[in-house]
């Protein structure tokens, strides 16, 4: 709405508004005056110099983006991570589910094995390696993103995205299952055991999936672990047997091999099956 | 330049679904028209490269999407509306098809902020734009599909199913914005509704088991109808569809008995002639 205005700021003071080089008063006084003058606007207008002016809504814009984004993301960038590969991370249901599934399964466990003593450590050690491959697999399972498809004819990468969420999701199992091992009794620093017999199983699972299915592949790996576990434990054997310095080499060579097969199918991750 | 499909196969399992299919599309708006099962998802997700035959080629846009790097650059150009579009339903409308953008290189935000504008805008969802996905009808859900495969106004389009929901309004609108597209870009679309094909497409494509019936244009395939179909009283024996029309006459199609009234044929009725009895399993809409 224009009204009648009798003062008007002298063209001085326009255009160091304009210039952003007046001081915050006259600022404030132009400002207002320009709120009901579109004499004095067009003035401004015109003397605003463009790059300026770009350079102002370009700040506007980032500024409007960062406080669109969830916290999440808003965190992820400030360590650094690209955009594309933080709205990766974050958009797609599946990753949110496999976090979800980790943090509680990782609850449920450390409430399992709380007050325990063998029970409890058998218990932490059947399962403990399986959150985290478990969890990636839940990640990396197709149902579980609608847009896949959309995704798919993207040209972002499915390696890439399958070693975001792999990573995210795993690496959040394994820090959730860490702290959960300091509830099982008397075990001191050999909780951590666990984490080599977990990467292996988490890389097993991945290596395993595109030919199994990720249900599959997750099923297959955890069925073995249980019964290699449970067969340690009804034959008199020690389960501890498996984080033993034997049994740690024996997940560092499964790891090894596994890795090996994931980056072997890394192209053929690209590729989408597409013959070469 | 075209787009080039030569001896394309695809099984899944002991099921057929493309059948040594060639197929060379030319610029402009081609429509698959085809019974379910036909196998034209299939070639569709093959031509936005989401799934690999097992063989044949492909060949789209000078690209050749079985190499890695031409695979890449064959994606920055296409744009692609699947069946069902699997959108993030906790997201907002702008949300999603930003993301899209994201993801294809739309790396300049104030350049993909007004992409993202103008996408909403050519499919009406501007003020729905901050909606929740899980919010909106099933026919917005359609248009906000056909928003991201038109980010960055890509040189080839593939439409599975685009019309699906989508009201009269809404139908005769998306066909603007179709065939408006831009010259020299290649859009092809798969369909059960006859009256698009007629109204839009250049080309029409009948595949039927994983192979191609026909190619022409519409003209054309109504033209092949010519001498099957006749308006009686009641059905005849040689007729293999026949349906009460408006009018109250019958309208027959197959071999007419002679004397007959014969009609010109539309596209619905070649289609109806070249897939017989298969098209009542189709979503074609005729009261048999």
């Amino acid at each position: 709405m224009t009204h009648a205005t009798r003062w008007h700021p002298a063209q001085q003071e326009l255009q160091s508004y304009a210039d952003a080089a007046c001081g915050a008063l006259v600022a404030a006084s132009v400002e207002q005056h320009l709120l009901t003058c579109t004499t004095c606007r067009a003035h401004v207008a015109l003397g605003v110099q463009r790059d300026r002016l770009e350079t102002v809504a370009q700040l506007l814009d980032d500024r409007l983006d960062h406080l669109e984004r969830p916290w999440a993301e808003r965190l992820l960038r400030r360590l650094g991570v690209a955009e594309v590969d933080a709205r990766v991370l974050l958009s797609a249901p599946s990753v949110r589910i496999a976090w979800g599934v980790a943090v509680a399964a990782a609850a449920l466990l450390a409430l399992l094995v709380a007050g325990q003593d063998a029970d409890g450590r058998t218990v932490f050690l059947l399962l403990a390696p399986l959150l985290p491959a478990g969890a990636t697999a839940v990640a990396y399972a197709p149902q579980l993103d609608p847009a896949l498809a959309i995704v798919s004819a993207s040209p972002y990468r499915a390696s890439r995205l399958v070693l975001i969420r792999s990573l995210a999701v795993g690496i959040t199992a394994a820090i959730s299952v860490g702290l959960a091992s300091f509830v099982v009794p008397g075990w001191g620093s050999a909780a951590a055991a666990w984490l080599l017999p977990a990467l292996a199983l988490t890389l097993a699972v991945l290596a395993l999936s595109p030919w199994l299915g990720t249900g599959n592949a997750a099923a297959l790996v955890g069925g073995a672990w249980s019964v290699l576990v449970l067969g340690l434990e009804r034959s008199g054997s020690d389960p501890l047997l498996t984080y033993s310095a034997s049994g740690q080499l024996i997940s560092a060579a499964v790891a090894a091999l596994a890795l090996a097969a994931v980056v072997g199918r890394w192209q053929r991750l690209d590729d989408g099956g597409w013959p070469r | 330049m075209t787009v080039h499909i030569e001896q394309l196969h695809k099984r899944f399992g002991r099921t057929t679904a493309l059948d040594r299919l060639s197929l060379e599309l030319q610029p402009g708006v081609t429509g698959l028209l085809g019974p379910n099962g036909a196998g034209k998802t299939t070639l569709l997700r093959i031509l936005a490269t989401v799934l690999a035959p097992d063989g044949g080629s492909v060949r789209a846009l000078g690209l050749d999407p079985s190499q890695p790097a031409e695979r890449q650059e064959l994606r920055r150009r296409l744009g692609y509306l699947p069946q069902d579009v699997g959108a993030y339903s906790g997201f907002a409308v702008r949300e999603f098809i930003d993301y899209i953008a994201i993801l294809k290189e739309h790396t300049d935000r104030r350049a993909r902020r007004a992409e993202v504008d103008r996408v909403l805008e050519l499919v009406d969802l501007t003020d729905k734009a901050y909606d929740r996905i899980r919010t909106i009808s099933g026919g917005m859900r359609r248009r906000l599909g056909l928003a991201q495969a038109l980010l960055g106004s890509p040189d080839l389009l593939v439409l599975d199913e685009p019309a699906v929901g989508l009201d009269p309004q809404q139908r005769l609108r998306f066909r603007e914005l179709v065939s408006t597209a831009g010259p020299g870009r290649f859009v092809v679309l798969s369909t059960h509704q006859t009256e698009d094909v007629a109204a839009l497409c250049r080309d029409v494509v009948v595949i039927d088991a994983g192979r191609v019936l026909f190619t022409g244009t519409p003209a054309e395939l109504a033209a092949s109808a010519d001498g099957r179909v006749w308006r009686s009283d009641s059905r005849d024996p040689g007729a293999t569809l026949a349906w009460v029309s408006g009018d109250g006459s019958t309208r027959q199609i197959g071999r007419p008995p002679a004397g007959a009234e014969l009609v010109p044929p539309t596209v619905e009725d070649a289609y109806l002639v070249l897939v017989g009895a298969k098209a009542l399993t189709t979503d074609v809409s005729v009261a048999v």
